[in-house]
């Protein structure tokens, strides 16, 4: 998977992790901050996403400081997912 | 010193380093760490990180005749202790409703409740006696029960503050007139639930936690028990007692900030030490030294350590922390180390803060290295709660009982006399979600409640349930990326919240005048569930982060506070059909003690799946007929219950205002009823203490027009209500009408919430008697009159404003 398509399909994988009700895939800019602005999220919803790359991709991730890179932009996810899951 | 000084006469504790108080301190100054290997259950995920297990056998500890959870039998262990301490372990029967209970527990009986769980996954066995167990109150219940103690009996469940805030809520109410003897304390034992849910916040240190430690990586996990025995000075000094401390001060506050994050800047903590410190009448540079709330994690320590600083600025005095020895035994923390803070006035001080090896530059300075001997004077105790419930606590040194140096300068009234006008009543439930529409629905004839069948899974069977609308105005009433992250009942709850307070413009007034308290039998129990089911089914899952932070009981009220910006004490009372009652005492004294301008108060639960089940099996639902009859004249035929749900929360002010006020209180008093030798409540007594109650506040018997019951439908406790009403009824020498509610709500723990709308209906000439099966006149003064079957009774008056001058 291209990071592109791996961007949009984390899209739909944050919206359900995270249950936006209010939010579409074309809603989220994949370069735009996660947290505080973008979307609003917040430390625990960090948490959630946390769970979601254990159960989608089987990346364990036990430190939430590695969290703050990865979860910088859906793009910093979709390269994080990519470096992670091939190690 | 006042006779009605707060002052500790006895101590208890059981944690992982002792069984009793003197064991746990000599321990505590020998630097013994109680973290270990976790044996208790097994964990896949989390097995590694330490933990402070009780390692005593706790039923041999207990004795076979106590039954109970693991958490009610470490609370029961270290209450005897501490009453045995005290002089009072065969006394404190004869002091009948002037000794009481209030204890602080997170979890409860989560753990045997894990334990049903894992016997239905496992075998499909279903070990329904383990759910008796469940809530929070088994503990309190079970320690008054068991010492005979009839005053004022609560639990407090604010996370890990709810010992810390049992010990100020027993200040209050010795220092109120309303006990003269309060245990008070705290208990919790390790579960899946806070493991796993520690740990999918990624709070749990797996070296073992390192409180201020520039390299700290979150809290370990502990459990245990403690309790002190606090009494009126008046009454130490009766009894011959020497005081081991003085309860000098407490300050309890709220973040409103975040559900599980402190404020950054710790002003919350900043507003409880001072707080504290101001009703102590102390200046910081008399503390000699603070424990702290101290948990490990990088928020807590940081935030607290700014908190501190600010308050002692250039002279910190020696600051430690337990939690590296005893590991973080969440609603027992603030009442062990309370116990700690008493020892250490006792023997001298500080104990040691061991574990700690390097400074952070964002917090500049060390906890205590190395244990001393030093005299204390006073001492200041932190412990702070999920949610932002910060509650601190000032111990200091008796020098002499009757007259001491000690100076009490504090802002608490001693007065009970005063009313409380009721401002707003927001709600959501079975008849409507606005006071005003339903309280127009109930009076109208034929009024039915909006009703539905559910289906309760074990076995699958079908229930009828009192529902809440679906939209009962969350879409309106919260911001959607609130909304999604909240259970059923917070929303329920945050609703009926925003809707007691709407029209009273209490966005102009100071977030730190207005105190929230918040009734609930159990919480978010399907957030629990939904949390502790598949880590019961697999201990390797990760369960949902957001789950465990809305299964904490406290979610209610700090969620309530975050929405209306409430940085006033911020409580949490969990104890059966009394929880309401618990909260309204516990939001009118903050108004009384003049800590509050405003208390938002009210009482909420939802249906859960398990409680209709366990209720099913234990023969409490009706199946045959619709509504809920209560009170049936024909008593042969008399109906079971019927479960139902819903929120109502009131704003209340001090009376006396400018404000149109819809009623008025003039008294809330709770605590046990006793009974004959037949098992039936002793009615006699029942009826005076209600008239003693009134009258201290106030009010005569002879005015109340009508007793609002929360009968049910059960036999069992609609007699009760009945002989009650009956009796006093010939007390006053006059007929004394009595109605009910439950028929409009269903039954749930908190419906004497929605029981009190009706009051409040009913003396605003907004509800019809008819409605609530006492046909008649209109009513002026309402006495609302609650029973829980384990033992605790409340009673709230409700007046026409004027009605009682």
């Amino acid at each position: 998977m291209s990071i592109e398509e791996q961007i949009e399909d984390l899209k739909g994988k944050i919206i359900a992790a995270l249950d936006l009700e209010d939010v579409t895939p074309e809603d989220i800019d994949p370069d735009a901050p996660l947290f505080q602005e973008g979307l609003g999220l917040d430390s625990i919803d960090a948490l959630e996403l946390v769970v979601m790359l254990e159960k989608e991709y089987g990346i364990s991730v036990k430190d939430i400081e590695v969290t703050k890179k990865a979860f910088a932009s859906v793009r910093a996810l979709a390269i994080f997912i990519a470096e992670n899951h091939a190690s | 010193m006042s006779g009605r000084v707060p002052v500790v006469t006895g101590t208890g504790i059981i944690c992982s380093v002792g069984c009793d108080s003197e064991s746990v301190w000599q321990s505590l100054i020998r630097g013994n760490s109680g973290l270990a290997h976790l044996t208790l259950f097994h964990s896949t995920r989390h097995g590694q990180a330490p933990v402070a297990e009780v390692v005593a056998d706790v039923d041999r500890l207990c004795g076979s005749a106590v039954r109970g959870s693991r958490s009610d039998k470490l609370a029961y262990i270290a209450v005897r202790q501490a009453l045995a301490d005290a002089g009072l372990e065969d006394a404190i029967g004869s002091f009948g409703n002037r000794a009481g209970v209030v204890l602080g527990a997170t979890v409860g009986g989560v753990r045997g409740t894990e334990q049903f769980l894992d016997g239905l996954l496992r075998g499909n066995v279903r070990r329904y006696g383990l759910l008796r167990y469940h809530e929070c109150a088994s503990a309190t219940d079970l320690c008054a029960k068991a010492f005979r103690c009839f005053g004022p009996t609560t639990t407090l469940s604010t996370a890990c503050s709810g010992g810390a805030m049992a010990i100020a809520m027993a200040g209050r109410l010795i220092e109120s007139g309303a006990a003269d003897i309060m245990i008070a304390g705290g208990c919790d034992s390790l579960c899946r639930l806070t493991v796993n849910g520690f740990g999918s916040l990624l709070l749990l240190d797996p070296n073992g936690c390192r409180p201020f430690d520039a390299n700290r990586a979150g809290i370990s996990l502990g459990e245990g028990a403690a309790a002190l025995i606090i009494e009126s000075a008046q009454s130490a000094a009766k009894r011959g007692v020497p005081v081991l401390a003085v309860l000098t001060g407490w300050g309890c506050t709220c973040d409103a900030f975040h559900a599980t994050a402190p404020d950054s800047n710790g002003d919350g903590a900043y507003r409880a030490m001072s707080g504290a410190l101001r009703r102590a009448g102390l200046v910081p540079a008399s503390i000699n030294h603070v424990n702290a709330h101290g948990t490990g994690t990088s928020g807590n320590d940081l935030a607290e350590s700014k908190a501190i600083k600010r308050l002692f600025s250039e002279a910190i005095p020696p600051v430690l922390s337990t939690k590296g020895l005893l590991g973080h035994t969440l609603g027992a923390s603030g009442a062990i180390d309370s116990v700690i803070c008493v020892k250490s006035i006792e023997h001298g001080g500080p104990p040691m803060s061991p574990r700690f090896e390097t400074v952070d530059p964002d917090i500049g300075f060390a906890p205590v290295r190395k244990t001393s001997a030093e005299p204390q004077s006073h001492v200041m105790n932190n412990a702070f709660g999920f949610g932002g419930n910060n509650v601190s606590l000032v111990f200091s040194r008796a020098f002499d009982a009757a007259s001491g140096p000690i100076s009490l300068g504090g802002p608490s009234s001693t007065a009970r006399t005063s009313r409380f006008s009721i401002a707003g009543v927001g709600v959501v439930s079975p008849m409507g979600n606005a006071a005003e529409t339903m309280f127009v629905a109930c009076s109208s004839v034929g009024a039915t409640a909006s009703l539905r069948e559910i289906v309760a899974p074990l076995p699958p069977r079908r229930v009828r349930v009192y529902c809440c609308s679906d939209d009962f105005g969350a879409r309106e009433e919260i911001a959607v990326g609130r909304r999604r992250r909240l259970e059923r009942i917070q929303l329920m709850t945050l609703v009926a919240a925003k809707r007691s307070c709407r029209g009273l413009s209490l966005e102009n007034v100071d977030g730190e005048r207005i105190c929230v308290a918040m009734g609930t039998g159990l919480g978010s129990a399907s957030a629990t569930a939904a949390f502790v089911e598949p880590v019961v089914a697999d201990d390797s899952a990760a369960p949902s982060p957001q789950r465990f932070t809305n299964a904490v009981h406290n979610a209610l009220a700090s969620q309530v506070a975050i929405e209306i910006s409430a940085r006033g004490l911020n409580s949490t009372v969990t104890h059966r059909e009394i929880s309401f009652e618990s909260a309204l005492w516990h939001g009118t004294q903050e108004i009384l003690a003049g800590n509050s301008d405003y208390a938002v108060v009210g009482g909420a639960d939802e249906l859960t799946p398990y409680l209709l089940s366990a209720g099913a099996r234990w023969g409490w639902w009706d199946e045959n007929t619709l509504p809920l009859r209560p009170l049936s004249a024909n008593l042969t035929r008399r109906q079971r219950a019927m479960p139902g749900e819903g929120a109502v929360v009131f704003c209340l002010t001090r009376s006396g205002g400018d404000r149109h006020a819809l009623a008025e209180v003039a008294c809330v008093s709770f605590g046990r009823f006793a009974t004959d030798e037949d098992g039936k409540i002793a009615a006699d007594r029942e009826a005076g203490w209600i008239e003693t109650e009134l009258a201290g506040h106030g009010v005569s018997l002879k005015q109340i027009d009508m007793v609002l019951s929360a009968a049910n439908g059960l036999p069992s406790l609609d007699d009760m209500y009945i002989s009650v009403v009956a009796t006093l009824g010939r007390r006053a020498g006059r007929n004394i009408r009595h109605g009910c509610y439950k028929h409009l709500c269903g039954e749930y723990h908190t419906a004497s919430a929605f029981g009190m709308a009706m009051a409040v209906g009913l003396v605003s000439e907004s509800v019809s008697p008819d409605a609530l099966l006492s046909p008649g006149g209109n009513c002026r003064v309402v006495l609302l009159y609650t029973l829980s079957v384990d033992g605790t009774r409340a009673m709230v008056c409700v007046s026409r404003p004027g009605a009682i001058p």
